[in-house]
């Protein structure tokens, strides 16, 4: 306790101990026996030193790493070589004397008016479209907020039945795509033997293939289309069309991270290749087998949507209050496992064993469920008896852990769900793995109850092996003409292993369709810019049960062209194409009457064709169901093949003194598709909070052993192929695996993208496979070997920045404890509470609304959605590696990750940090300019025109949340990047502060309208950027002087805390305290309390 | 040559200095409020006001038609200059100016003459929606050829009718009917209001 006043640089204040034990009620609810979570922050702090030493606490209290003035001059000096900070601050005062002459008058400005205004456009109103997003191919609902015709930021269709309103960060951060100003702007003409291009025009380029593709169809040629996966019917039937004119064509779909083992195990299982619906909703028990559903899984804002409904304590009581069990073995940390109540550190490949084990010990040990009696399933288990799997895998206390999960599984039968499968457990076993599931699901009774086979997802036609035959047949000179759409295999496939680079150039003709140059296009002959798909139009079929309709929600900025348009285009030069192709006019028609055909037809809608369409174009989507008026079809069960288990292997132990690797692949970044968008780039990881690169994740264990600490760069090779890639020691790592994010190291995607970290697709490997799947792509479970390069690199790592110097910001508490003495979750550490202080200043009167958020941190999940959507509406800038380095990234909302525990498998705890909108706020007692004041609505808010830039009130805020411009940083976004600022948000210049604004100009919106109503702001109609966005509904954001308000609600429940309660702040956020269904705290088992 | 020694060019950087505090002065004590009042530039076409919303008596929301739906009063797109026009006082040469601007599809650029900096954000709808008049900020633009900016439009000027001192009656009565000399604010005085 005394330790932390120290730390707290104020001394012990009287009046605060005896108003605390004034406040009897308030006293010490913590009572015996409850010792506060010790949360970390970098593994370096569990050693019991480490706040002890007078060198790191110097270091760590300061905000920013280097002194400002010392690092400019020297960034000025190495970059330029030119002029240096103080010699420029003397020519600027100059300049600015200057420049006070010359603003005597303001500038003269025009008014441009429509010359005729569309009607619905009302300048300064916005108007909203219902679109598809395109970014991956899950087909979520978008809808766009356009101002004056042009799209500035997206947010989840709330009727869309798979995001439901949510948005993840990379769906948020496509709008900076469209206005990425390195997209392709004009077609442009390739000369292959030497490798120079020009630019061109469609009229030219549309001849000179129609040509080519019309000689290529008279001699009976053969053309192969190579897409992404297309969620688009409509546009896999215009490709089918179109390649009828020729004696063969074939359209390859190539996904490089897709996991196309789900469905073609559920074909061995269960008969039909179906990627089936998980239902969290209904699940009180998820076991994880290296499946990251949370964060790259089937679909994810749809997972973290239904499961995070079983995270919910506020309104429950809480002597019965109920919470989902997530338990998770894997082989990195990723999302969902640091999400995971228990979580088990295994090695790529374990996965399939744990599985095994776990269906070992329940049907063949307890002989549980339909399969006990079963010769086919006792025999496939054999051999994998937890005893033997767990002396290998090394898990402590294995066995008792399998039997602990196995229990649970059963007591839980029927309500519960087992899944597996994500980039970082594709091992060459991935099919095993899944039908072990199956079999777990199937034995457990979770099928057709919390696993619905019968409303699935559409099944991924990703295949690698129809792309391994496609190289192929070009190597053997076999393909006439190859069009490639939204693809980019020269970076994101094995592109060496499959000899891929050889295969282009024996094809004649290839034709490259994307919105940006990239690896590919540099094989191509010709290279066609696409639209955005905010500019185009367009479909998807998600699930059986919805049809999601995309549209323009601007005219193209650029001279692209849609692809469909262009194979339209291409066949009017005298293709024989069948079907809707031969007289469709151009791609909207033709979507059009597919959907007259389909859609309108499968629904039977009751109106015209005119009026289903209008009508699925404004809520953009047709809920097939909803439409039909049938209740959700309740599943039955499918039964399980035991002919399936003939894929699992016989139980081989791994080698003990290897290394193991996992790839996977970051939620940002994805396969680096999105590698030029720098908000994407500049977004922290949410385990190791590092931007603007990949690195090599290494466990402590394995570290130490290697004598490997961070930044380090260690060469990581596998198969001859290696890579360099700087360290990052990751707690909960098993000691004998490292992990590497793939999707970095693009080396022409654009000004942002290129040379940002390193490929590691080469370090993928292609299994031979079974007879019937052909080869597959194993990116986790290869041997790989570490040499330490003795380079270093520094890696742009936010985790230190704006760190609250070991004062406890947050708890956490278990279940049982969270029952047992609900006043534990709102323990706060000194606990004290100081709301009668009195105070020197006059107390704030709210007498209208007073706004105030709560955050939920027992269902947040980290996802980092809520930082690219306020990135989006409130034009907060990036700021670039090297600044990001020095602590100054400008995020207004930033998810800070605790560890608690031991470094070898911590707890992990995300926690949403933004401005706390204190009632006696530090920083506004300290602005010498009254920059920063608050109103009467509870904000505290801050005036860009009177701020002088002190950055005071930054070093006086107890939460780091203030941002300081030391730059001009919107003059990075470059042409046509420009156009993505919120208009009705300042864009910041350089020398001012800012922060999070509780999105103001969304509360004046909402304000303004209900006004026009007559009426008070509702609950729940007005949202703030994050909170809108988020998937796990964490954040609350309402009017506290409505007692009735959700957010009301929550603040005084018993979860309720605040940050940092004891310096009488008062913030306006209020989080619940993060309980984890577990059956023993983390940090009573190393609990030494607060160094 | 003269050689100019430490201290002289010390002295020269101080007198400068000086000069140039003299001179922002100078500017200060020219133009006191940084405002723009009394600017009237000259326009395009010389659109009369006086003619439009005076004699002929039409509606400022004829053409400003978005000042009670938007932020922005907005300048009238040409098809709505031409609903007039395409049959009155067609022989006049500005007029033809329009047409063939419409035709050509080429927006007219006006200077603009009311402007508030990128950071206030003005809403002219509840402006409207509370009962202020146009006049109240715009001057009896009725009565002038060539619109002239007549109130100051600084941050002061707002903040004396938001504080009650230079309110209009009518809103007044409208709001606060209670207040006969208000001293206090009438209308929001957040800096959040206006700044965002």
């Amino acid at each position: 306790m005394d330790n932390h006043h120290e730390e707290f640089g104020h001394k012990e204040p009287v009046q605060a101990t005896s108003n605390a034990a004034d406040l009897g009620s308030l006293e010490s609810p913590a009572g015996a026996g409850f010792v506060p979570p010790r949360h970390w922050i970098g593994p370096e702090e569990l050693q019991e030193s480490y706040w002890k030493n007078p060198q790191v606490q110097e270091k760590r209290s300061q905000e920013f790493f280097e002194k400002p003035v010392e690092f400019i001059d020297r960034l000025d000096r190495s970059s330029q070589g030119g002029v240096a900070r103080r010699d420029f601050l003397t020519i600027m005062g100059a300049s600015m004397a200057m420049a006070s002459f010359a603003c005597a008058r303001r500038p003269v400005h025009k008014i441009i008016p429509y010359v005729v205004k569309p009607e619905e456009i009302t300048p300064g109103v916005a108007n909203w479209y219902a679109t598809t997003c395109q970014e991956c191919a899950q087909g979520c609902g978008v809808l766009a907020k356009t101002r004056e015709g042009r799209p500035i930021k997206l947010e989840g269709n709330p009727d869309h039945p798979l995001n439901q309103g949510s948005l993840c960060s990379r769906g948020q951060a496509s709008v900076l795509g469209l206005y990425d100003p390195d997209r392709l702007k004009a077609p442009w003409v390739r000369n292959r033997a030497d490798g120079t291009q020009k630019e061109s025009d469609w009229s030219s380029v549309d001849a000179s293939i129609q040509a080519q593709l019309k000689k290529i169809a008279g001699k009976g040629g053969r053309v192969k289309v190579l897409s992404g996966e297309i969620q688009s019917e409509s546009t896999r039937r215009l490709i089918k069309e179109f390649l009828s004119a020729f004696a063969s064509g074939e359209h390859v779909e190539f996904e490089p991270l897709a996991l196309e083992e789900i469905s073609s195990s559920q074909a061995m299982s269960y008969g039909a290749a179906v990627v089936p619906r998980y239902r969290f909703d209904q699940a009180k028990y998820v076991l994880s087998l290296g499946s990251d559903f949370l964060g790259n899984g089937v679909s994810p804002l749809e997972a973290t949507k239904l499961w995070s409904e079983r995270r919910k304590l506020a309104g429950q009581n809480p002597a019965e209050a109920q919470l989902g069990k997530l338990v998770c073995f894997e082989s990195m940390m990723s999302l969902t496992g640091a999400n995971a109540d228990q979580r088990f550190p295994v090695r790529p490949g374990d996965e399939l064993k744990v599985a095994l084990a776990i269906a070992h010990e329940l049907i063949v040990k307890q002989k549980r469920s339909r399969f006990a009696q079963d010769a086919a399933v006792l025999a496939a288990l054999q051999g994998y008896a937890p005893e033997v799997v767990m002396q290998e895998v090394g898990i402590a206390n294995g066995v008792e852990s399998i039997r602990q999960v196995a229990s649970e599984l059963w007591e839980n039968q029927g309500r519960g769900i087992v899944v597996a499968g994500s980039v970082q457990s594709k091992t060459s076993d991935s099919m095993a793995l899944q039908v072990a599931v199956n079999l777990l699901n199937s034995a457990l009774d979770h099928e057709g109850k919390t696993i619905d086979g019968s409303v699935n997802y559409s099944t991924s036609r990703s295949s690698f092996s129809a792309l391994s035959r496609l190289s192929q047949e070009m190597t053997a000179g076999k393909v006439d003409a190859l069009i490639v759409y939204r693809s980019n295999p020269a970076y994101a496939a094995p592109q060496a292993l499959l000899g891929l680079a050889e295969a282009f150039k024996r094809v004649p003709l290839v034709i490259v369709v994307s919105e940006h140059q990239n690896e590919t296009s540099a094989w191509a002959d010709y290279v066609l810019p696409d639209h955005h798909y905010l500019e185009n139009w367009g479909d998807a079929h998600p699930s059986q049960a919805v049809y999601s309709l995309q549209q323009p929600t601007m005219a193209p900025i650029h001279s692209s062209r849609a692809f469909q348009d262009s194979l339209l285009a291409w066949k009017k030069g005298g293709l024989a194409v069948t079907g809707l192709s031969a007289k469709a006019l151009d791609w909207h028609d033709y979507l059009q009457n597919h959907w007259k055909e389909t859609v309108y037809k499968e629904v039977g809608a009751a109106g015209s064709f005119d009026q289903f369409w209008n009508g699925a174009l404004r809520a953009g989507l047709v809920d097939v169901y909803a439409a039909k008026g049938v209740s959700v079809q309740k599943s039955s069960p499918r039964t399980f093949k035991t002919s399936s288990l003939s894929v699992l292997p016989k139980y081989s132990v791994m080698a003990l003194d290897s290394i193991y690797l996992a790839l996977y692949a970051k939620l940002s970044m994805y396969d680096g598709r999105n590698a030029n968008n720098a908000w994407l780039q500049e977004l922290p990881d949410a385990i190791s909070s590092v931007t603007w690169d990949n690195y090599v994740n290494v466990g402590s264990a394995l570290a130490k052993k290697l004598d490997l600490k961070d930044d380090d760069v260690v060469e990581v090779s596998s198969g001859g192929r290696a890579v360099e890639l700087p360290v990052h020691v990751q707690p909960g790592l098993h000691s004998q695996v490292v992990s590497i994010a793939v999707g970095y190291g693009r080396t022409s995607a654009g000004r942002v993208g290129d040379h940002a970290g390193v490929d590691a697709f080469p370090l993928t490997q292609v299994a031979a496979g079974s007879q019937s799947s052909g080869p597959t792509l194993v990116y986790a479970g290869q041997k790989v070997q570490l040499r330490k390069t003795g380079k270093f690199y520094k890696l742009a790592m936010t985790q230190w920045h704006t760190a609250t110097e070991n004062r406890p910001v947050l708890n956490d508490i278990t279940l049982a404890e969270y029952k047992k003495n609900p006043a534990h979750a709102a323990h706060t550490d000194p606990h004290l509470r100081l709301e009668t202080v009195p105070s020197m200043w006059p107390k704030h009167e709210y007498k209208g609304y007073r706004w105030g958020m709560a955050i939920d941190l027992t269902s947040c999940t980290g996802c980092s959605a809520c930082m690219i959507a306020c990135q989006a509406e409130n034009n907060v800038p990036v700021v670039g590696r090297d600044q990001v380095r020095v602590s100054r990234q400008m995020h207004w909302i930033k998810i800070d990750r605790y560890y608690s525990g031991s470094a070898e498998n911590p707890n992990v705890v995300f926690q949403p940090m933004l401005c706390q909108h204190c009632e006696n706020a530090p920083c506004e007692t300290v602005c010498p300019v009254l920059a920063t004041v608050h109103d009467d609505e509870g904000l505290n808010v801050q005036v860009y025109n009177r701020c002088v830039g002190t950055r005071y009130c930054q070093n006086n805020c107890p939460y780091k949340v203030r941002r300081f411009n030391f730059f001009d940083h919107w003059k990075a976004y470059e042409g046509t990047a420009n156009l993505v600022w919120n208009p009705d948000v300042t864009v910041r210049t350089r020398g001012i502060m800012e922060k999070c604004t509780f999105c103001l100009q969304r509360i004046t919106d909402a304000k303004d309208q209900a006004k026009d109503a007559g009426d008070r702001v509702k609950d729940g109609t007005l949202k703030t950027a994050c909170q809108q966005t988020c998937p796990a509904d964490a954040i609350v954001f309402g009017d506290l002087n409505d007692p009735q308000s959700r957010v009301s609600k929550m603040k005084t429940s018993p979860q309720a805390f605040r940050v940092l309660e004891v310096l009488n702040t008062l913030p306006a956020v209020s989080y619940m305290t993060k309980v984890r269904n577990q059956a023993e705290s983390a940090h009573s088992e190393h609990g030494a309390g607060h160094a | 040559m003269v050689r100019i020694s430490g201290t002289q060019k010390k002295l020269g950087v101080a007198f400068s200095l000086l000069v140039a505090l003299f001179a922002m002065g100078g500017v200060v004590w020219v133009f006191p409020s940084a405002s723009n009042q009394g600017y009237a530039p000259e326009q395009p076409i010389p659109f009369s006001h006086k003619l439009h919303a005076g004699d002929n008596k039409i509606q400022c929301l004829y053409c400003h038609s978005n000042a009670d739906k938007s932020r922005h009063a907005t300048i009238p797109s040409l098809n709505v200059c031409l609903n007039c026009h395409t049959v009155v006082k067609t022989d006049s040469p500005y007029i033809q100016q329009i047409q063939k601007a419409f035709a050509e599809g080429k927006p007219i650029e006006w200077v603009r003459v009311h402007e508030l900096p990128d950071h206030a954000y003005f809403p002219h709808k509840r402006h409207v929606a509370a009962g202020v008049a146009c006049e109240v900020c715009h001057g009896d633009v009725a009565k002038m050829e060539r619109v002239e900016q007549k109130a100051p439009l600084t941050m002061g000027w707002c903040m004396e009718c938001h504080r009650g001192q230079t309110t209009p009656p009518e809103v007044l009565a409208r709001f606060h009917p209670e207040m006969k000399n208000p001293k206090g604010p009438v209308a929001p005085v957040n800096c959040s209001t206006c700044h965002k």
